[in-house]
């Protein structure tokens, strides 16, 4: 189980970009954190996997635990190895290697021989994958190189993986596509999701349990069931107004404005 | 026409090694972005170490490659670690200033420990052979064959291991190399101790035919226009690069020296400025060198 216990970050010593946050992923779920650009999503996935540090970030408050371990200490490397992974924004695969690489370089840190077997079970999940082995990944689709980074993922056998924004550019059916697998990862692997999402609608069908972020803050939470219910969030996260049509941009805009979390 | 071919050959010949000494300097390039203008020391402190082994210590010649590459492995770790890893994150002139710093006192402590005189470093022999209408010495073909050797053994390492694959990644995006577990400076590390070592292989290869001298840390400076012609940041690029480098400047001997002469100008220089001519057109039409920055783009 992750805890992440009033956590506060600072880029570059002066810009605050989480402002005490605190949430946890319990094992074996799907965690979602939605929220407007520029809320900070990114920001505490980076924080939770130690990436942090390469962009002048740091945690100045708080503290995040891993199966009661204190990791906001950790450098990346070390965080991968207690099982968290990070799979970051804008599908950033290796681009120059080919699919199956990128597979490999997933098992980095591992040290015993089932790694091949498990370059066959990403296959599985991924049969397009299989039919792209030898290909440069650069070259592959963008569901493609999706499906690989959450593979690349996998192969380091981890238990928490921090997803961010896998469904960013896919057309839906894919986006749906990708969700689904996040979804059959976590029931037939046991492996446990924090989920950044823009698409809500679609993320809380999967998830478990969800958080809303805004400019650094968690301003609500609640079950999967509990925000595809509440009014605000349809509003606001869905963009769908109870006559069932799409709010336009400034009348949310001006509803935000009345209306404060 | 027996000119031409005897140009050609003794120009791959060399070439070979400059493009071996250049995949060093790439390698640092590529998984650092490190501009190592110490390079061309690293060069020529190997073949100064290969002659002490020899010399000094009287190990034979294998044990003397070991000895070289062992010694210029640590030299490489030592200064990646001492002073490269403080800089990483820092602006990258000040990381550039700090090669240039190493580069000097490197040749310094060469100086001190060896002086200042050429000395010889015959290991290979003295014979000569024909091939295809051209007279090529033993020793040139030692030079090939290591660097060849060397090349392949490098791919097959950069290509198919664990190791290299975590280079090529690094090379290609730390950020995501990091989300893997990949702990980057240890990749600085890798290249660094990889650079010194083909470098001092290099140095001795060149050594081995001109001697060994502070002089040869400028001719490791070669790399310079091998690896603009080439690409910064291609490894196929280093090899073909120094071919033609190796090539270009024996032309330049053969064939525009003689023409320079008769115009009453001082011939005989053009060897080291024709590469950087050459390069200068290259990078006219391919800003990147020939195989440089092929970057994949599709989102
Ligand atoms: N390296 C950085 N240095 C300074 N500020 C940064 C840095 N990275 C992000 N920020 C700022 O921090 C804030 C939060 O960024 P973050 O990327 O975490 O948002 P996000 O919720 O992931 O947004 P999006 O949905 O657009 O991906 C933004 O205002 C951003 O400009
Ligand atoms: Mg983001």
């Amino acid at each position: 189980m992750l805890t992440v216990n009033g956590v506060e970050v600072i880029y570059s010593k002066v810009i605050l970009v989480i402002k005490g946050i605190s949430f946890e992923v319990p094992d074996r779920q799907i965690v979602c954190l939605l929220g407007a650009n520029g809320a900070g999503k990114t920001t505490i996935l980076k924080a939770i996997s130690g990436l942090l540090k390469a962009e002048l970030g740091v945690i100045t408050d708080g503290h995040i635990n891993w199966d009661n371990r204190r990791i906001d200490r950790m450098r990346p490397e070390e965080i991968v190895g207690l099982g968290v992974v990070q799979v970051l924004e804008g599908r950033r695969l290796f681009r120059h290697l080919t699919t199956e690489d990128n597979l490999k370089t997933g098992a980095h840190i591992r040290k015993d021989h089932a790694v091949k077997r498990d370059i066959d079970m990403v296959y599985e999940l991924f049969p397009r994958l299989n039919d792209l082995k030898k290909r440069t990944s650069g070259y592959l689709s963008g569901g493609e190189q999706q499906m690989l980074v959450i593979g690349r993922a996998l192969m380091a056998k981890p238990q928490l993986i921090l997803l961010d924004e896998p469904s960013l550019g896919l057309a839906p059916m894919l986006a749906d596509e990708i969700l689904k697998k996040v979804k059959m990862i976590q029931t037939e692997e046991g492996t446990s999701f924090l989920l950044v999402e823009q698409n809500a609608k679609a993320t809380l069908e999967i998830a478990d349990y969800g958080y809303i972020m805004e400019t650094g803050r968690i301003v609500f939470e609640g079950s999967a069931e509990q925000l595809i219910n509440n009014e605000d969030i349809k509003e606001f996260y869905i963009g769908l107004s109870e006559l069932g049509q799409r709010k336009s941009y400034r009348e949310v805009k001006h509803y935000r404005r009345r209306k404060r979390w | 026409m027996d000119m031409f071919i005897q140009l050609l050959i003794s120009g791959v010949l060399v070439g070979t090694v400059y493009g071996l000494i250049a995949l060093g300097f790439v390698l640092v390039y590529k998984s650092s972005g490190i501009l190592n203008l110490a390079q061309g020391e690293l060069v020529m402190l190997g073949a100064y170490i290969c002659y002490t082994g020899i010399n000094v210590l009287h190990l034979n010649i294998a044990l003397a490659f070991l000895f070289t590459f062992a010694v210029s492995g640590v030299m490489g770790i030592v200064i990646s670690r001492v002073a490269i890893r403080p800089l990483v994150g820092q602006p990258l002139l000040s990381v550039i200033m700090m090669t240039i710093v190493l580069s000097i006192g490197l040749r310094g402590i060469a100086i001190l420990a060896w002086g200042a005189e050429t000395e010889g470093l015959s290991i290979f022999g003295h014979s000569y052979y024909h091939i295809a209408g051209a007279v090529v010495s033993e020793q040139s073909i030692w030079a090939f064959a290591l660097s060849v050797l060397a090349v392949v053994a490098f791919a097959l390492y950069f290509q198919k291991t664990k190791g290299g694959r975590a280079m090529r990644a690094v090379a290609e995006d730390q950020q995501a190399a990091q989300s893997v577990g990949i702990k980057i400076i240890n990749v600085f590390d890798h290249s660094w101790l990889i650079a010194a070592v083909v470098g001092a292989l290099g140095g001795i290869l060149l050594a081995s035919g001109s001697g060994v001298s502070i002089e040869l840390s400028h001719l490791g400076l070669k790399v310079l226009p091998v690896v603009l012609i080439g690409g910064l940041d291609s490894i196929q690029g280093a090899i073909i690069g120094g071919v033609i480098v190796g090539i270009a400047e024996n032309m330049a001997v053969g064939y525009l020296d003689p023409v320079v002469s008769d115009w009453g100008l001082v011939g005989g220089g053009l060897r080291n400025v024709f590469p950087y001519i050459l390069a200068l057109f290259i990078l006219v039409v391919r800003p990147h060198g020939l195989f440089g920055q092929k970057r994949i783009e599709r989102i």
